[in-house]
């Protein structure tokens, strides 16, 4: 079972875990090397994405077998996420016990940036889940925007920081167009909320989100997760797990009825 | 000392939803203006709605038999906050009133069951605002009997002023005491009760107040289960002050009589005395943050002014151990 945890360092990484990892400058990426060595000594191949790996750990120093893929059409997330898979394969025949993927995540110029980053960052949280890989995305925040970070750390089951850093709500894969939610859904994590559950519903007609783990949503929340399941024609969202307060403001707000593409189920 | 709230306008008659207030003394007083009201509604092939307290329902029924045009609801279902009732009351006459049929409603309050004088105001203030939730029911129209038996004058005129129509020996009559302006004369806030704690906040506070609201809630013995109502309302309200409120807003948080208390306070200003007191639907962008709270807390009190800001306290029952 993967857990939603906060990390103190990368040492405490376990299988499957999906870590958002926000890089402090002062620490030149010591943790990522120590990351590295930590693959090593538990037999995980690694994977880097981007260019991390040249900045972080001289390339002499990695262990052998490890793989770099730091090539432009990495851009579109499914190419990204097919050479992932095939060096995971790979690590399996190569009698490796997973791989280890270190991702430095750097943002995209493009109108619309915010919404890829979140759907490479969906797919790499669903493979880690299947396979029991372990992702950390590296993320130099001083490049980003603080709403597209926020967003980006929701989609992430782990972080690595202090409490402060923590976001209100987590989104995690729980299987095949299932995900897990964790936390509050309030007005402040309202927007953040709604990007992950549009980016998980272009790819699919029907979601399943498990409440299981959810504290409480207000008017806000709730409105931006109708809101991401109307924004494309004919898609449906199934809530399950909610407790008694999430199940009781739902009806309330009135979206209990057959024109909200959400159901609540017990 | 009192303050103001403007609301819509309203006719100075009330407009055409017809709001009769019915001092009767004894049940026999009771029996016989409800009655009459009644048949006069049945002789026009209208609906009636009885909410009443049980001992008036068990009169009424022992004289109505099972007359169909006529229903009796549980005016306990609607909860003790009388920020609930409109709604209530909006949802027994839609259901009786299908068609365009007309309703009567009879609605007795349990005056002397208000748990607090801060209750008794906002029962006061719910009856005012009757008029303006219903001022375009040409087909609703409503009784409220009153028991005046306890002779005072005082209670007796400050429920007149929310009526725009006396009941007075069969007839109804424009009542000249009736607040017929734009703005209501709310009773003043009490003092907060000491030691309270007050913190201010802003964007990013919210689960600082629910952590801090929760422990204080739990300390002056909220139940553990009304904990996550709790937490929900003073998101909404801290919300409001951040979205619509200037950007902060102080908090101030303290029990009293059994009752835990939090107070926000804000430079916005709401403008419509009726939000919050709306179902609302599926389809409507916004609105639903006073709603819930309105349904999740024991009693609400909204102070809001222009040039004073905006004050809402919610009141959380809190059983003595």
């Amino acid at each position: 079972m993967r857990s939603v945890r906060a990390l103190a360092t990368l040492d405490e990484v376990e299988l499957g875990d999906h870590v958002c990892w926000r890089v402090d400058p002062a620490d030149a990426f010591a943790d990522a090397r120590s990351y590295v060595a930590d693959g090593a000594l538990y037999g995980d191949k690694l994977v880097i994405i981007g260019s991390l790996g040249t900045v972080a750990v001289q390339r002499d120093r990695l262990p052998t077998a490890s793989v770099i893929l730091d090539l432009p059409h990495l851009a579109d997330p499914d190419v990204m996420l097919a050479a992932v898979r095939r060096e995971a394969s790979a690590a399996v025949r190569e009698g490796f016990r997973s791989v280890r993927v270190l991702a430095e995540q750097t943002p995209l110029a493009e109108p619309g940036g915010a919404e890829e980053l979140l759907a490479r960052e969906l797919k790499l949280e669903e493979f880690a889940s299947e396979s029991g890989a372990i992702v950390v995305c590296a993320f130099r925040a001083a490049q980003w925007e603080a709403s597209t970070l926020e967003q980006a750390t929701c989609v992430h089951p782990q972080e690595m920081g202090t409490r402060a850093a923590r976001p209100a709500f987590r989104m995690f894969s729980t299987g095949t167009d299932s995900w897990g939610v964790d936390g509050v859904v309030d007005s402040e994590c309202a927007a953040a909320f709604n990007a992950a559950v549009r980016a998980v519903m272009r790819r699919t007609p029907m979601v399943k989100l498990r409440f299981d783990a959810v504290e409480m949503i207000d008017a806000a929340g709730m409105r931006a997760l109708v809101d991401a399941a109307r924004h494309l024609p004919e898609r449906r969202i199934v809530v399950e797990g909610a407790n008694e307060i999430v199940r009781l403001c739902w009806g309330l707000a009135g979206y209990a009825t057959a024109d909200v593409p959400v159901v609540m189920a017990a | 000392m009192t303050e103001t709230m403007p609301s819509t306008p309203a006719r100075p008659d009330g407009g055409p939803f017809r709001h009769e207030l019915y001092p009767y003394r004894g049940e026999e007083q009771f029996l016989s203006g409800t009655l009459e009201y009644i048949h006069e509604a049945l002789e026009a092939d209208e609906a009636v709605v009885v909410a009443v307290p049980e001992d008036k329902t068990s009169l009424l029924r022992g004289e109505l038999a099972d007359e169909p045009a006529v229903t009796f609801v549980n005016a306990t279902t609607a909860g003790s906050n009388p920020g609930r009732h409109i709604a209530a009351w909006s949802a027994w006459m839609n259901q009786r009133g299908e068609g365009g049929r007309p309703v009567r409603g009879i609605g007795e309050t349990a005056w002397r069951q208000a748990r607090s004088a801060a209750h008794l105001s906002e029962l006061r203030y719910h009856e005012w605002l009757m008029n303006r939730a219903f001022a375009r029911s040409s087909t609703w129209s409503m009784l409220c009997p009153y028991d005046a038996a306890d002779e005072d004058q005082d209670a007796l005129r400050s429920l007149s002023r929310c009526h725009p129509q006396i009941r007075r020996e069969g007839q109804y009559a424009p009542n000249e005491d009736y607040l017929s302006g734009n703005e209501y004369s709310f009773d003043a806030l009490a003092a907060p009760c000491d030691p309270f704690q007050e913190l201010s906040y802003t964007h990013g506070d919210l689960a600082a107040i629910r952590s801090k609201v929760a422990q204080c809630a739990a300390d002056a013995g909220v139940p553990e289960d009304r904990l996550p109502k709790l937490a929900v309302s003073v998101t909404e309200i801290a919300t409001n002050s951040i979205r619509h409120g200037g950007g902060h807003g102080t908090l101030r948080i303290w029990a009293q009589d059994a009752t835990f208390l939090c107070e926000f306070r804000d430079s916005g200003y709401i403008p419509d005395a009726m939000t919050g007191r709306s179902r609302p639907e599926a389809n409507q962008i916004g609105g639903r943050g006073l709603w819930l709270v309105h349904q999740l807390c024991d009693l609400v009190e909204i102070r809001s002014t222009p040039d004073r800001g905006t004050t809402i306290r919610l009141h959380m029952d809190a059983p003595q151990r």
